[in-house]
């Protein structure tokens, strides 16, 4: 029951121990790297910084793992509608890398001792706990792949700066 | 093994992983290279408040990630280009971060075989963080004194 679970830093630490989560944040901000660097030609000129600080700023605030879901595939739906293709590309990445933690999280449940099967129905409780396994993971990844997606959009400005500098000398 | 055996294991482990690490602190501080990505950053217009805010999470984080991360993050709001995000500097103290990792492979390698029982599959990443902690505060002092006074 909802009631029966304390409170969430206290519900963080019985399911995920602190170093446990810490070693694996730390592993896990080389993919969120690598998939940033994958859009890095969508950085900047479609993806700004306004977009990256409000999908962290829903990520880390989202009470349940479902809301962070629910932003990112109305973000998809929203840019398929605009035609924005390569956008909802974008956005579907994020939901894919996303919905790839779910495996993560399962192991960490296990490791608390809530022996949950993937495919197998789950109690309220299980649910519960799992969805919270999941926010605190995605936070943690969102987290990494926004810092990196914020350091691209400079690193490509500055290089646009010297590729026109470039032509302006050669004109 | 009883616990108390274990127990001293884990002392002794403790006492050398902090000589190792003291000693390999120091080796940083007299590494060229190091003097010049501080006597770089000391150029830039950065200020002792953006080292201090970097030092103080160093030392309250237990993940390397949360010291990259915001260092890419200062280097992004870097719109005028003259303080992280000047000559890749962010990137530069990035790398020399993440570099450490083979210095804490090594220190991890090189502990005693009569130690080896109190060791985990995390310790590397943890000597890890201490030693890009050491790197923080170096590169903090160093930044304050090179940094010409206004």
């Amino acid at each position: 029951m909802a009631g029966s679970l304390p409170q969430q830093s206290t519900l963080t630490q019985r399911l995920i121990p602190r170093q446990r989560l810490a070693a694996w944040s730390d592993q896990a901000q080389k993919p969120a790297a690598q998939l940033a660097d994958q859009f890095r030609d969508l950085l900047d000129r479609r993806i700004g910084n306004a977009q990256l600080s409000g999908l962290n700023n829903i990520v880390q605030s989202a009470p349940t793992f479902d809301e962070v879901e629910n932003f990112i595939k109305h973000q998809a739906e929203r840019a398929e509608r605009a035609g924005r293709f390569e956008i909802k590309e974008y956005w579907n990445a994020i939901a894919q890398a996303i919905d790839g933690l779910k495996v993560e999280g399962l192991k960490f449940a296990n490791e608390a001792g809530l022996n949950i099967q993937p495919k197998a129905g789950k109690s309220k409780e299980a649910k519960l706990a799992l969805n919270h396994i999941y926010l605190t993971l995605t936070r943690e990844y969102v987290q990494h792949f926004v810092a990196h997606s914020i350091m691209l959009i400079r690193l490509s400005k500055k290089s646009d700066r010297r590729s026109d500098n470039a032509g302006s000398r050669s004109n | 093994m009883n616990t108390d055996t274990k127990r001293h294991e884990q002392t002794l482990l403790r006492v050398a992983l902090r000589n190792a690490i003291a000693q390999a602190s120091d080796e940083q501080l007299e590494q060229d290279q190091f003097q010049q990505l501080a006597q770089r950053l000391a150029n830039t217009k950065l200020d002792n408040s953006q080292f201090r805010n970097l030092e103080n999470l160093a030392y309250t984080t237990d993940k390397i990630s949360d010291i990259t991360d915001l260092l890419k993050k200062l280097t992004g709001r870097d719109s005028r280009g003259r303080g992280w995000a000047s000559e890749n500097l962010g990137q530069q103290v990035i790398f020399a971060l993440v570099d450490l990792r083979k210095k804490a492979d090594d220190i991890v390698k090189n502990i005693p075989d009569h130690m080896r029982g109190a060791i985990d599959a995390d310790l590397p990443r943890r000597v890890h963080l201490e030693l890009c902690r050491e790197l923080v505060k170096h590169l903090t002092a160093e930044f304050m004194y090179k940094k010409p006074k206004e």
